[in-house]
């Protein structure tokens, strides 16, 4: 136990003393957090539309001023033929483009209705979609306004996030994403930079066993993950305004059973590489950029095709993302959540099973 | 010279070769990611868990989920006579979207009166859900019968132009080479000159008779040929994968190409002149390039909903130029009389990069 405490000390002596590591410990999770926050916005806003009116009534008019007058359209420039239309797509300038006949008007108040043409860029899938929903949805309030209504409303009711700010989706998330960046990648790099100076062989050869090297190093590391997750919390509560619906300590108490994991991952990573580039390389590319892609984190799990849905069960990401998602905007806890927690436990476990099992053969 | 310079990056390139594992890793991540970009991920939005809740249980009612289910886009998981489980089903993640019929659905459309049906969703994923709702909205206006007012409707005719299938992938994987690109470039670059100053090389190559420039043009050019391969292996994977198709001009997705890869270069040295340790390092060369390209580029996320002050930022990303000439001519076929302000302010970048990288590079050298 007393020698466990002398490498936490140890571990965050060394951290002190590197005058550079310290900044980007601390800085770079809040950097990650404000330009993910409002970077990450998947609200398809202000969608820059051209405008070709051939018609130039007052329907048309009309029709032009509901486009401008919602906040979903910015007209970004409006010209006269429809060949113009075509340069301003494809230099972006444009992402939906209406062209308005000749003849709208006059077929409006005739009683049947006047039709208009919606181009849309489509090399932006997203975009693309929601800009025609858009489009769709101020040519049915037109339509609405003039006295054509359907028979049946549709009511909507939005549970959770009833502004649907895509900030409150993706701000918790990006909790675990600075937990996993900073507790695998540092555990990682910390073993193997003591391999690479040969300091390892020095603490082993102390009366310190193994088991207590690693969870030394792994505790510190743990310390570390949690000073950065409470750092990080007041920005994502006070400055993003994300609601914390669940309880606090069921979100702490959660987190533990991620950082295992997480921490795993970093003793494995170390285990497979010998210089600290590798560990690096190892790290961000081949551990951490497919969990992001595949936690569900920014796209969604059930889109993907099923060989690769069951491939994200064996991620740990996967679960964090879920249990934040859920304390934080549905209020859960446990009760709900302990699926999740349970997946992690094992998950941990068996990750330092495999890592301390490696790291064993590497000492022999 | 030209020798020197040769014997540096074959040095170079022998150490890639003797550390299969850095080595592999560059080639592995583009083709990792390209699986998983092309196979796994995209934003369109299918099997939507849906429940129904059906209050009025007429033949009516029945009609509005048949249309839901029918349309492909909702997987019906559960469907009751009340809702007291619905809480419950969202709360787990069971169901995202649930439409409610109310008791006198039926009777109320019989009779040609005004009647509402109720959509609840799920709107923690706010795209998602805006989706979703879209859907929604169309299929109950399909179903509807309309009540004719004075004047007619105002319909709109989409088309959507070079994605007709609106496919994510075709729009992702021209970005996802983009962010390939930025990360080998200025990362493997940064490390390996800082590799050379951690163990004390550095010093072993400055007492040879290399000249400042040579060293450097020696150090960078492996990198730019490695980033190069990955970059023409990444295109071509995507076109016999996901059929990406490339409309434009090769000569010119090359040219453009390398204006990036030069400023990226040149990023990298830059980086290794302010680091001591491949740590520090790698960690800049992440926060510069890693996230910049992933979120404000417009890679994924489109930049005209960002607030101000960010889209100002994204001006200073070149990989936000990159992404729209190479968009613009693999996907568009654009000519570079639409993207020549892009590869300006491409040229412009590589240069200051460049410029700035070699000059520290040279002081402290």
């Amino acid at each position: 136990m007393r020698s466990l405490l002398n490498i936490l000390v140890k571990e965050l002596l060394q951290l002190r003393r590197d005058p550079k590591i310290l900044p980007i410990l601390f800085i770079a999770p809040v950097v990650q957090l404000v330009v993910l926050g409002y970077a990450a916005t998947t609200d398809v806003k202000r969608v820059e539309l051209a405008l070709c009116d051939l018609d130039r009534s007052a329907a048309s008019r009309a029709l032009v001023d509901a486009f401008t007058s919602s906040r979903y359209f910015q007209l970004t420039e409006s010209v006269d033929s429809q060949p113009e239309l075509d340069t301003l797509l494809q230099s972006g300038t444009a992402r939906v483009a209406l062209t308005i006949p000749a003849g709208f008007g006059g077929e409006r108040t005739a009683g049947s209705p006047g039709r208009v043409q919606l181009l849309t860029d489509g090399s932006d899938a997203t975009t693309g979609t929601i800009g025609l929903g858009y489009a769709q949805a101020v040519l049915g309030g037109v339509s609405s306004r003039a006295g054509v209504r359907p028979l049946v409303e549709l009511r909507p009711l939005v549970l959770y996030n009833p502004d649907l700010l895509s900030r409150n989706f993706m701000v918790p998330a990006t909790l675990a994403l600075i937990l996993l960046v900073m507790t695998m990648m540092l555990t990682a790099m910390a073993l193997v930079r003591e391999t690479e100076i040969g300091t390892m062989e020095q603490l082993l050869v102390t009366p310190i066993g193994p088991g207590e090297l690693i969870a030394g190093k792994l505790l510190s590391y743990a310390v570390v993950g949690l000073v950065e997750v409470f750092s990080a919390l007041p920005i994502v509560l006070f400055w993003f305004r994300v609601p914390l619906r669940g309880s606090f300590l069921t979100l702490i108490l959660l987190t533990l059973p991620f950082m295992l994991c997480t921490l795993g991952l970093g003793l494995l990573v170390s285990t497979l590489a010998h210089t600290q580039q590798q560990a690096m390389m190892l790290a961000a590319f081949l551990f951490m950029l497919p969990q992001v892609y595949l936690s569900g984190f920014a796209f969604p799990i059930q889109n993907m095709p099923l060989v690769f849905q069951y491939a994200t069960y064996l991620i740990p990401l996967r679960y964090y993302v879920t249990i934040l998602r859920g304390v934080f905007l549905k209020g859960v806890g446990l009760g709900v959540l302990w699926p999740e927690a349970l997946a992690l436990v094992l998950l941990g476990s068996v990750i330092l099973a495999l890592a301390r099992l490696r790291f064993r053969q590497r000492l022999a | 010279m030209i020798r020197r310079t040769l014997a540096v990056a074959t040095k170079e390139l022998l150490h890639l070769r003797r550390d299969p594992r850095t080595a592999l890793t560059l080639l592995a991540m583009p083709v990792l990611l390209i699986f998983i970009f092309g196979f796994a991920l995209s934003f369109d939005v299918k099997h939507i868990r849906f429940a129904v809740v059906d209050e009025d249980g007429t033949r009516a009612g029945r009609e509005v989920t048949e249309a839901f289910v029918r349309s492909g886009y909702f997987d019906l998981v559960s469907h009751e006579r009340d809702g007291r489980k619905l809480n419950a089903l969202f709360d787990r993640g069971r169901a995202q979207a649930a439409l409610v019929v109310p008791d006198g659905y039926g009777a109320d459309l019989a009779a040609g009166r005004p009647t509402t049906l109720q959509f609840l969703l799920d709107g923690s994923d706010a795209q998602m859900a805006t989706t979703i709702l879209a859907y929604a909205r169309q299929i109950v206006a399909s179903i509807s019968p309309v009540v004719r007012g004075r004047e007619g409707a105002a319909l709109g005719m989409p088309v959507v132009w070079y994605n007709p299938e609106l496919s994510s992938a075709r729009f992702l994987v021209p970005g996802l080479v983009a962010f390939i690109l930025a990360i080998t470039t200025v990362i493997a670059t940064a490390l390996s000159v800082v590799r050379e100053k951690e163990r004390g090389t550095m010093e072993s190559l400055r007492a040879t008779p290399l000249f400042a420039p040579e060293l450097l043009a020696g150090k960078t050019l492996p990198y730019l040929l490695v980033a190069s391969a990955s970059a023409t292996g990444s295109l071509f994977l995507a076109r016999a994968l996901f059929g990406v198709p490339l409309r434009g001009s090769l000569f010119w997705l090359g040219v453009v190409t390398v204006l990036f890869l030069a400023g990226g270069l040149g990023q990298g040295l830059f980086i290794s002149t302010l680091a001591d340790s491949q740590q520090v390092a790698f960690q800049l060369g992440l926060l510069t390039t890693m996230l910049p390209t992933l979120l404000l580029s417009g890679f994924i996320f489109p930049i005209s909903s960002m607030p101000t002050a960010l889209q100002w930022i994204t001006h200073l990303i070149p990989a936000r130029y990159f992404l729209v000439a190479l968009r613009g001519i693999v996907l568009k076929g654009a000519g570079i009389d639409v993207w020549w302000p892009q590869a300006a302010a491409l040229a412009a970048y590589a240069a200051i990069a460049l410029g700035l990288g070699s000059l520290r590079m040279v002081r402290s050298l």
